[in-house]
Parts: C-alpha cells; sequence; structure tokens
C-alpha cells in the first residue's frame, strides 16, 4: 500500500498540473475545476490501488472529460457564449496584472469556447498538452485516425471562428 | 490571415493557467494522506494533542454510532442537517461497490429517495427530489459503463430488478399526480434500451436452436413495445 502510495504520488505530481489545465479551459471557474480535478485523482487512485492502469495519463484524461460532461449534463449547464463569459479567468489572483495577457490570447479562448467538445479536448491534449496522437486517441476513445481527423478539423474550426472576430 | 503555426503558438499561450501550489499539496494529502511538501499544517499541530484528538475522533463517531443506532441518520431526509451524514455513508458504500453492482445500488436509493417523499414534509421535498434526480443520473452512468452479454447474470438480474421496484414506486407517484425526474428516466430508459438493443444483436449473431430462436423472437416483441429492463429480464432468464 505504502508502495502504491508513493506511486501514484508521483503520478499525481506529474499530472496535475496538465489535468488541471485540461478542466479548466473547460469550466472556467477554479473552485469547479479544482473539485472536478481532486475528484479526477481521487478516482484515479480508487482505481489504481484495485487495478492495474497501463496508461495513467490517458486514463486521468478519460476521468476528468467524464466528469466534465456530467458537470454540464447533471447541472442542466450549457455553455452560453457571450461577451462576459467567454473569457477565462486566471486562477491567480492578480494574474490580469502581472501578465499582459494580449487580445490575441483572448481572441484564442474565445474561439477555443466556441469548439465543440470533441474539438476543445483534441486541441488542448496535441497543442496545450503536447501529447502524442496515439496517447489523445486513447484518452478519448477514438482510431488514431480518426483523431488526426478530428485534429485537422478542429483546427480548421478553430481559424474560421478567429477569423470571423478579427 | 492567422498561419496555422501562429495559431498553435497562440494556443501554447495557455499553458500560463496553472493552480495555485497550495492547493496542489492540500489536494494531495488529502487524497494520498501525505504531506511531502508540508505547505499544509495540520490543526492538531497547533497544541491540539494527540490524545485530544482521539478522545475527540472517538467521541464524533460514539455520537456517529448512537444517532445511527437509533436510526435518526437512517430517518434523515434530504434537506435536514444529519442527511449529509446518510449521504457520506451512501457515498462510502458507493466507492466500495464493485463496478457491476453500482447501478442496481443507485437504483435502489433513487426508489428509497422516492419512497421519501412520500413522507417529506414540504420544506425536503425540493431537496429529496434533487437527490432522486442525481441518484438516476448515477445509475444511467453506471448502467452506460455495462455489457449485459458479459456481466454476471446474478448481478444484471439485481438491475433489472431494482429498475421495475423503481418503475412500480414511481407508476405509484405518477398516480397521486407526481411527475418528477422525467428527463433522467428518460435517460435511465435509454440505457436500458441499449443494453437491451446489445442482448439482441448478441443472440443474433449466433447460431441459435429452435428455442433461442423463440426467445430471440419475443425479446425483439418487447423491445417494440419499449419495454427494454424486460427485455433484458427474458435474454438474462434465458441465458
Amino acid at each position: 500500500m505504502a508502495n502504491q502510495k508513493k506511486e501514484f504520488g508521483k503520478i499525481y505530481d506529474k499530472y496535475i498540473e496538465k489535468i488541471y489545465r485540461f478542466v479548466f479551459v473547460k469550466v472556467n471557474s477554479e473552485d469547479i475545476a479544482q473539485d472536478l480535478c481532486s475528484e479526477t485523482f481521487l478516482k484515479g487512485w480508487e482505481a489504481y490501488k484495485t487495478q492495474k492502469i497501463d496508461n495513467p495519463q490517458a486514463f486521468l484524461y478519460r476521468i476528468a472529460r467524464n466528469l466534465v460532461i456530467d458537470y454540464y449534463r447533471e447541472k442542466g449547464r450549457t455553455k452560453v457564449i457571450s461577451a462576459e463569459y467567454t473569457s477565462i479567468a486566471d486562477p491567480r489572483a492578480g494574474f490580469e496584472e502581472k501578465i499582459a495577457l494580449d487580445s490575441d490570447l483572448d481572441q484564442i479562448k474565445v474561439a477555443l469556447a466556441k469548439l465543440n467538445e470533441d474539438y476543445q479536448n483534441v486541441v488542448v491534449l496535441r497543442y496545450l498538452e503536447d501529447l502524442p496522437i496515439p496517447e489523445i486517441a486513447k484518452a478519448m476513445d477514438k482510431t488514431e485516425d480518426a483523431t488526426r481527423v478530428t485534429l485537422h478539423r478542429a483546427l480548421k474550426a478553430l481559424k474560421n471562428e478567429i477569423n470571423k472576430t478579427a | 490571415m492567422l498561419t496555422e503555426k501562429q495559431l498553435i503558438s497562440k494556443i501554447k499561450d495557455l499553458r500560463q493557467i496553472k493552480p495555485s501550489q497550495n492547493w496542489v499539496s492540500f489536494t494531495k494529502s488529502q487524497i494520498l494522506g501525505v504531506d511531502e511538501k508540508k505547505s499544509f499544517v495540520p490543526f492538531w499541530n497547533y497544541g491540539f494533542s494527540s490524545f485530544r484528538l482521539k478522545f475527540a475522533m472517538v467521541s464524533v463517531l460514539f455520537i456517529m454510532v448512537m444517532l445511527g443506532g437509533c436510526g435518526i441518520i437512517e430517518r434523515s431526509l434530504p434537506g435536514d442537517l444529519l442527511y449529509t451524514a446518510r449521504k457520506i455513508v451512501h457515498k462510502a458504500q458507493t466507492v466500495l461497490l464493485p463496478e457491476q453492482e453500482k447501478p442496481a445500488y443507485q437504483l435502489k436509493l433513487a426508489n428509497d429517495r422516492l419512497n421519501d417523499l412520500a413522507k417529506a414534509p414540504a420544506k425536503n421535498l425540493a431537496p429529496t427530489i434533487s437527490e432522486f434526480q442525481a441518484n438516476i443520473s448515477e445509475a444511467t452512468r453506471d448502467l452506460a459503463r455495462i455489457d449485459a452479454t458479459t456481466s454476471d447474470p446474478v448481478i444484471m438480474k439485481r438491475i433489472v430488478d431494482a429498475a421495475k421496484k423503481l418503475n412500480e414506486s414511481k407508476q405509484k407517484m405518477e398516480d397521486l399526480g407526481m411527475v418528477i425526474g422525467e428527463k433522467e428516466t428518460i435517460e435511465l430508459n435509454y440505457a436500458f434500451k441499449e443494453l437491451a438493443d446489445y442482448s439482441i444483436k448478441d443472440l443474433e449473431s449466433r447460431t441459435l436452436t429452435d428455442g433461442k430462436k423463440e426467445i430471440l423472437l419475443k425479446m425483439k416483441e418487447l423491445f417494440g413495445e419499449g419495454k427494454y429492463s424486460e427485455t433484458l429480464e427474458f435474454y438474462l432468464l434465458n441465458q
């Protein structure tokens, strides 16, 4: 058990920031991102104690993705895209003041928020988290070919969204 | 016009989003019971002796056992202060259950909430309905992870029985003019439909004896009538 804890502790340290970012980009709230992220690792730990997890990264992303889906489904929430909602708040206090985020960055946040869930996932996992295609495919329960196609379409959709607002 | 390279570079800028280190350490200690970075100091380190802590914990446990023993926790309804304790017990039981047994348990909880509704005073109605809906949603989610053709028939039977009991209780409520959790029930029904459909396809993919062919026909008939849990029941009875 102590060994398992140590191993999962390493997994936690390695992926906590990635999973947090993945969830945060989708829910736009520090509190909710923290809740869903904690639940992701709690479920991950429960599973880790009882079964062999070959690919912890894909496993954790899958849990996080399902929790975000459940969050929107259970609460009957729909993503409303409005000028005040689309901007992704940064969790760190005074972040906006400390780091001057340029308008281009805001633009990308708004555009990303307008994509469907699959497109968001594939863009975030590929370019924000640098995951290789086979890993993304596992996390999204897709084939590698389907993942490549989704990524291609997602980038195109993202570009279109940005051009619309430019 | 933005090039693909520029676009990707802008996406990468979102890496500036990071969780606070205090929260990261605290959450780790909560999940794993370790506190490697020592950024979170437990309250008992501030002059709360080990003996007092143990005494306090034993006292809390004693009170919970007493309340549980008197059935006070079990009788508490959503919206009551003690219901939080009842919910914690339910959560703990859910975590301990094997994956395949979770749907039946959630359906049982949903059924309990329906029974609670009958005796709930006005202030407890809304929280009880909301709990009922949450249990149904959980059951639906757990059902989606199950494959009727490879699962233990005994467990599947328990799920079907729990669903039937729930339908009966729900029907009783509806007879009294109370329609609740429509959306969640439709989703649950859809989960059963998927399972039933899969079990029909499973039989269709096999070479069947005449007896099994009749079973398949009966299952299709029930399926056509929208009786999905009955379809599944028929499939299990004849496995």
